[in-house]
């Protein structure tokens, strides 16, 4: 640390995103974002010791005050019945046995990141998203599609949810929280609306404890009245506020402005900004700097509800099915496609009917998202330029350069053969590499691969690139196959998402192991 | 125990034989002729004598035990009806069946990972499930690049859970999330019906019903399998020649030795020699067996549908034959060596039924599985091996030694079916 040199590298999970210690130092946590994994890593020796199952998009970590439990936030919901609200996770590590005990179940959430303990050690504040995407996007004129809020996640493994939310005044993206030294305060950050939320913890638990289990439970995690019970004061921050910290004595709060390169210092005892600091970032605002502001920001939605990326958080997925259109409850439903790597594969969404991400973002955007004035030309612009810059990570199962394993060459064989298991002929149409042709693995086309359900309206889809196909699931247009496995062996009954019928079981393995190189 | 290939030699050698064991070391060697000793019928192996039953009445959710898991404080039970976990702590059974989360009703076996302490269970019929942290996660055949759903076996290697199934088996990289099946394509399987599957000290083994023992090295993820020499047939050609039948259920691989168990009799292999095991010339309650544990080198129970046959000391062939009485649910242990019974201690209780399909040893304990519950075998002051007769310990039962002239000798050796 003196020398502030990397001393050595400890191979992990995908996307790392958290770390800590416990209170020994024996054990470092560190979250594997893509592997939905837990790495547990022995300090002395450097090495991975064990891996723990996460949920899905373990995000952030804290440590309970008596060093005994150590909470982890997931990004995404457990994968859930068609059609049926989110259910995330809190999972919750023994660190003594450096295992996981229990797993908190929050239900209709989403987007679950920051978290802290309260000194008490009796329970730990979330930020999480409700997002309703079981009903049309356009209610969110009824301030219904996305509502933001505080998780409290009790020791025992019970959750309670308020909104930050009010009425005319939302508080989307809710990035972190922290907690003062005395309990008596939480800061949370909206990245959405570049504010910080000051929370009397007290008052927040006392309401919470005085009210009824149904209150509790059915009431207050949709209420958009009780804020004004317990949030003290909104303070303004710079350009998408994250992550937030308390100072050890209690006096001040840091808040990490991540689109701004720097850090707001809130003065606790009068609650107001103190100073700026200006950590050193460029001067210049570039087109896609601009376009990445706009597109953290929810100043473009009616009411501030949310922005763009409360359903792509930082350009991916979050893993939902959503009703868009207002052509009936649960009509037409779509699963949210990642904006990773989408530069060339248009045209957009599922039913491929825009040809441009500037139509998409544009008045589309506008009628059935935002409901509010689409963006000027030159926003649209800076936003088109940002997404086409989203980069795809680097592939997991293929390190550059690597070559296929056995498994893997098998499977692009299957991939591209044009003859079935018996020596049929499979028709050009009806092979994999056809539609999914290198390098995107789209044709860009629109196919009808069977795929039509009771609830949609089209029965040809946009075919979608392959690339980092291994890390978006759910898939096919609405979301209904959670493995990549279920497109062959639930909706691929009549052979017309490709002939893969004959195949044994063991070549279908080849064939997924294949297809998550690309 | 020891014979000449083809005739058996009677009481009086048998015992000087087994007696002779003793002087071998634990593990190792050819053990098959010692030198005769005139001490170890003087000696005693330890038994079971108090016993707890637990039921669908005791909160099981089925009485049909399939599979049983010690994990420190806490018993996983695996049933036909569900899946329950007995804390020993607090004496209390919890259950999980469908309604619960449960992804399948039917629990055919179970294996915890020693790391993640999470439960991975083998599901008849609905493939796997792994249980952490109060989730369970389903893995089966059409999510997930599990062979068949139909699961008789599950064992943790490592990062790697192995799937034994009815038509092959799976092995699936818990960090890398990568599937790999094992059929007669890639592996030397020449039927596919796998029965068992465990694992120990580097070594895979999979019990195949008609292909025998497959041995998969971990380090070189190299096959090997043991047939039975003799071929399919239900006659013992040449005594101790390999496998005694190709049928096999069960695999236990404990101190460098590997114990088997199979519909015509066991077996033991230290590497070099394999040892048959009958029940017509041990203690051993039935050939039909369902599955084993090895405890040590020299000590192994077999699940049997007559019984619970322990090995209670390989070198002097000395054996402990627990049964229960259906009419009296009374309970006996035979002390014998060879045919010869040493002694014959009843007891309150014993095993909750004879058909017992499950055995897992708990420290000093055992768990075993019936088909009427699960039986607890408490082992305060358990001893390995032998002891004097005097030292012994079957407290809390009545104990009647029994002349050795009381049991006729059986002089065939056959591989027989049920006897």
């Amino acid at each position: 640390m003196a020398a502030r040199k990397v001393i050595q590298t400890v191979p992990v999970g995908d996307e790392p995103h958290g770390v800590l210690t416990d209170r020994s130092g024996r054990h470092l946590y560190v979250l594997n974002t893509s592997s939905d994994s837990i790495s547990v890593i022995d300090t002395a020796s450097l090495a991975e010791v064990k891996r723990l199952e996460a949920s899905r998009s373990p995000w952030s970590l804290a440590l309970s005050p008596d060093g005994s439990r150590l909470c982890v936030t997931n990004n995404l919901s457990r994968f859930v019945p068609f059609r049926t609200p989110s259910m995330s996770e809190v999972t919750m590590i023994d660190t003594d046995r450096a295992v996981v005990e229990d797993r908190a179940v929050v239900p209709a959430a989403n987007l679950l990141q920051g978290i802290d303990w309260h000194p008490s050690g009796r329970f730990a504040l979330i930020t999480l998203n409700r997002t309703k995407n079981l009903v049309p996007m356009t209610r969110l004129l009824q301030g219904w599609t996305i509502t933001n809020g505080l998780g409290i996640v009790w020791r025992d493994g019970r959750v309670d949810q308020v909104l930050l939310d009010e009425p005319g005044q939302c508080f989307p993206d809710p990035a972190d929280v922290a907690i003062t030294p005395d309990g008596r305060l939480a800061l949370v950050t909206s990245s959405g609306s570049d504010r910080v939320a000051v929370v009397d913890v007290p008052r927040m638990i006392a309401m919470l404890q005085a009210a009824t289990d149904h209150d509790r439970e059915h009431v207050f995690p949709n209420h958009l009245g009780k804020p004004t019970e317990f949030v003290l004061k909104h303070i303004a921050a710079r350009n998408s506020p994250r992550g937030v910290l308390m100072a050890p004595d209690g006096k001040t709060a840091f808040v990490a402005n991540a689109l701004d390169d720097s850090l707001t210092l809130i003065d606790l005892e009068r609650l107001e900004v103190a100073a700026r600091i200006d950590l050193g970032g460029p001067k210049v605002i570039t087109k896609t700097r601009c376009g990445e502001r706009l597109f953290h920001s929810a100043r473009i939605t009616f009411h501030r509800q949310f922005s763009c990326h409360s359903c792509h958080p930082d350009g991916h997925v979050d893993g939902l099915t959503y009703d868009i259109e207002p052509d009936g409850l649960g009509a037409s439903p779509v699963d949210n496609r990642t904006l990773r790597g989408i530069l060339d594969t248009a045209p957009f969404k599922w039913e491929g009917t825009n040809p441009s991400l500037r139509r998409q973002c544009g008045p589309r955007l506008a009628v059935f998202f935002t409901r509010i004035q689409p963006f000027t030309p030159e926003e649209l612009s800076a936003l088109d330029r940002y997404i086409c810059t989203i980069p795809r990570p680097p592939n997991r199962y293929r390190p550059l350069g690597a070559e296929l394993t056995d498994a893997q060459r098998r499977g692009k064989a299957l991939f591209e053969r044009t003859t079935t298991n018996d020596g049929r002929v499979i028709a050009k149409d009806n092979r994999c590499i056809t539609c999914h042709f290198p390098p995107l693995y789209t044709d860009r086309s629109r196919r009808n691969v069977g795929t039509k359900m009771a609830l949609d309206r089209e029965s040809d889809f946009d075919v979608p690139h392959l690339n980092n196909v291994y890390d978006s699931a759910p898939y096919l247009h609405n979301g209904i196959a959670e493995t990549l496995e279920e497109i062959w062996t639930r909706y691929n009954p009549e052979d017309k998402h490709g002939v893969t019928n004959d195949m044994t079981k063991d070549q279908l393995n080849d064939l997924v192991e294949f297809l998550k190189t690309l | 125990m020891s014979h000449t290939p083809a005739t058996r030699t009677g009481l009086a050698l048998a015992a000087v034989v087994a007696v002779a064991f003793a002087a071998l070391p634990a593990t190792g060697g050819e053990p098959s002729r010692p030198p005769p000793s005139t001490t170890a019928d003087d000696q005693l192996p330890y038994v079971y004598t108090t016993w707890k039953h637990f039921t669908v009445k005791d909160g099981l959710p089925n009485d049909h035990i399939f599979a049983v898991k010690a994990d420190g404080p806490k018993v996983w039970v695996g049933t036909e009806g569900g899946l329950a976990c007995y804390d020993k702590g607090g004496g209390r059974i919890r259950s999980w069946k469908e309604k619960d989360g449960l992804p399948w009703r039917v629990v055919s076996a179970l294996d915890v990972n020693p790391k993640t302490g999470e439960l991975w269970v083998g599901l008849f019929g609905g493939g796997l499930a792994r249980f952490s942290g109060g989730r369970f996660d389903h893995f089966h055949q059409l999510n997930s690049g599990l062979v068949n759903d139909v699961v008789y076996g599950v064992a943790v290697e490592h990062d790697n859970v192995w799937a034994a199934t009815t038509a092959g088996a799976s092995r699936y990289n818990t960090v890398t999330r990568k599937w790999t099946i094992y059929t007669e394509k890639n592996a030397p399987m020449e039927e596919i019906w796998n029965y068992g599957v465990s694992y120990n000290d580097g070594k895979v083994y999979l019990g195949i019903w008609g292909s025998g023992v497959l041995e998969f090295d971990v380090a070189t993820e190299r096959w090997k399998d043991y047939l039975d020499p003799d071929g399919e047939m239900e006659i013992d050609l040449y005594r101790d020649d390999g496998l005694v039948h190709v049928i096999t259920t069960g695999t236990s691989y404990v101190e460098k030795i590997l114990w088997v168990s199979t519909y015509f009799g066991m077996n033991r292999y230290d590497g070099r020699h394999w040892r048959g095991i009958y029940a017509h010339e041990t203690g051993l309650p039935s050939d039909f067996g369902n599955a084993v544990k090895g405890r040590t080198a020299n000590e192994a129970w077999f699940s049997t549908d007559k019984g619970l046959g322990v090995l209670a000391h390989f070198p002097t062939d000395t054996w402990v034959t627990y049964t229960m009485d259906p009419k009296t649910h009374g309970g006996k242990a035979v002390i014998s060596r060879g045919t010869n019974v040493l002694k014959t201690v009843t007891m309150p209780r014993s095993l909750p039924h004879n058909y017992v399909l499950w055995v897992d040893i708990d420290g000093n304990d055992a768990w075993v599985g019936t088909s009427k519950g699960l039986g607890w075998a408490i082992g305060d002051g358990y001893y390995a091996g032998l002891r004097p007769r005097g030292e012994a310990t079957t407290a809390g039962a009545s104990a009647h030694a029994k002349p050795a002239t009381d049991v006729a000798p059986r002089t065939t050796s056959r591989k027989g079916g049920n006897p």
